[in-house]
């Protein structure tokens, strides 16, 4: 093949290569099959309204999308599925709390083009425990990653609105008693 | 007074006569010129003038529909909505966009599946593998996930007491009221098709998909500028300032040159006529 066949044929491929699609990690109904012992409970729903929204929006510092969210909760443990924009595609990311505390955090889906390493354990492990302080902060730091910044910044912000969440369900049920 | 004798002859500098050559191929030049630049000085000048009272003829605030214009000003192309009847109103997405009537809801690149309203008045807009909650005020209640649904999503409609039906590969099923729950088997429901959307609703969609309207005034600016033409608009309008610059000072040359002549003639023709 001539060079410039050749240059033809490459940008030609190049420029009929799909968009990046959405790379699925862990399937989200897999995710709760996982952390419920394979019994996952019926869902239940969150109202984000008045106080709780004003929190969850100062936290990802825009606004809260829905009115409300679902959760999967069994005694003192709750499962979320909650989405934020990375750069510019929503992470799909799972969050199981337990008795106030990250007890597991999941990539679930990702669509950005890079920082897909937040997927790992060695950067996920880092939440596993934390809690959050009077400020809605974490209560430790979390390392970053280099090239990764804003993926990492979602995921912070996602265990954040969390255990929030986890902590708005805990007093709702305390007050239903 | 002279007895009608004629005039003596003139010298060279005073007589009236044919321009010199090189004078003559500027005359030449200068009427090509001229004609050369008369459409784009028209040009300039009448949309100078409009553009002068762009405001008090509201070009400002017209916005240019022709679609080869706003082809050519490289606005894309607006694909015919899907749209989908919920109730008293329309869901429709754009290819990039889901809207309740003219209001966007969400950036989505996922087409609908279909639509249903449910006896809370809420809307369910589902896709294959979500479905979206909306106010009638078109807030996004809730975006339910796969993880919440009996499948991957083919259709969907409502029973008569309202509630949500969906067709999956599965089958179908009917939700609960708090579409918490499916419940397995066939459903006597209403299914969602695709509608044509209405003229207007297309239209407001288009003009949101569009941004900002291109005005009326800005294409006169750019008409004006020459940049309508694209990058050599701009040079061809400055070919023609400078010719007209040109034609005009060459126009005083000739005017000058004539007038001096013409003056000359005239008083040795005054002297001859009136001696002293």
């Amino acid at each position: 093949m001539k060079p410039l066949s050749t240059l033809f044929a490459v940008l030609l491929s190049l420029a009929c290569m799909p968009a990046p699609a959405a790379d699925v990690y862990l399937a989200p109904e897999k995710f709760l099959a996982q952390n419920f012992e394979g019994k996952v409970p019926e869902p239940a729903v969150l109202w984000i309204t008045g106080d709780t929204r004003k929190q969850v929006e100062s936290i990802l510092g825009h606004s809260a999308g829905s009115l409300r969210l679902r959760y999967w909760a069994r005694g003192p443990r709750t499962a979320w599925i909650l989405e934020e924009i990375g750069k510019t595609e929503p992470i799909t990311t799972g969050i199981v709390v337990d008795n106030g505390a990250i007890a597991r955090i999941d990539v679930l889906i990702y669509r950005e083009s890079r920082g897909w390493e937040v997927r790992y354990p060695f950067f996920t492990d880092q939440f596993r425990g934390a809690t959050l302080t009077e400020l809605n902060q974490l209560d430790r730091n979390i390392n970053g990653i280099s090239g990764a910044t804003l993926s990492v910044r979602a995921l912070t912000k996602l265990s954040q609105v969390a255990l929030l969440l986890h902590d708005k369900v805990a007093s709702e049920k305390r007050a239903a008693r | 007074m002279n007895d009608g004798r004629l005039p003596p002859m003139l010298d060279a500098d005073t007589r009236l006569r044919r321009p010199r050559a090189g004078l003559q191929r500027l005359i030449v030049w200068h009427r090509r010129l001229g004609i050369a630049a008369a459409l784009l000085v028209l040009l300039l000048a009448v949309t100078g003038l409009l553009l002068n009272h762009a405001n008090r003829l509201g070009l400002d605030q017209t916005e240019v529909s022709a679609n080869w214009l706003l082809r050519w000003y490289g606005y894309p192309p607006v694909q015919a909505p899907l749209a989908f009847r919920a109730g008293e109103h329309w869901v429709a997405w754009s290819g990039t966009r889901l809207y309740l009537d003219a209001q966007p809801v969400i950036p989505t690149d996922a087409a609908p599946a279909g639509t249903a309203v449910l006896s809370d008045g809420l809307m369910a807009v589902a896709f294959a593998d979500a479905l979206l909650l909306l106010s009638p005020q078109g807030e996004v209640v809730e975006r339910i996930g796969s993880e919440s649904l009996p499948g991957t999503l083919l259709r969907v409609g409502h029973t008569g007491d309202g509630r949500l039906a969906v067709t999956t590969g599965a089958g179908e099923f009917v939700a609960d009221r708090d579409l918490l729950g499916w419940r397995a088997g066939p459903a006597a429901a209403q299914w969602s098709q695709p509608q044509a959307a209405p003229a207007e609703l297309g239209e407001a969609l288009a003009r949101a998909e569009r941004g900002p309207g291109l005005t009326a005034e800005r294409v006169l600016l750019d008409l004006h500028s020459g940049r309508l033409l694209g990058a050599w608009g701009p040079w061809l309008m400055d070919a023609a300032a400078l010719a007209f610059i040109a034609m005009a000072v060459t126009g005083i040359v000739f005017w000058w040159k004539r007038r001096r002549r013409v003056r000359a003639y005239l008083r040795i023709d005054d002297d001859w006529r009136n001696p002293r």
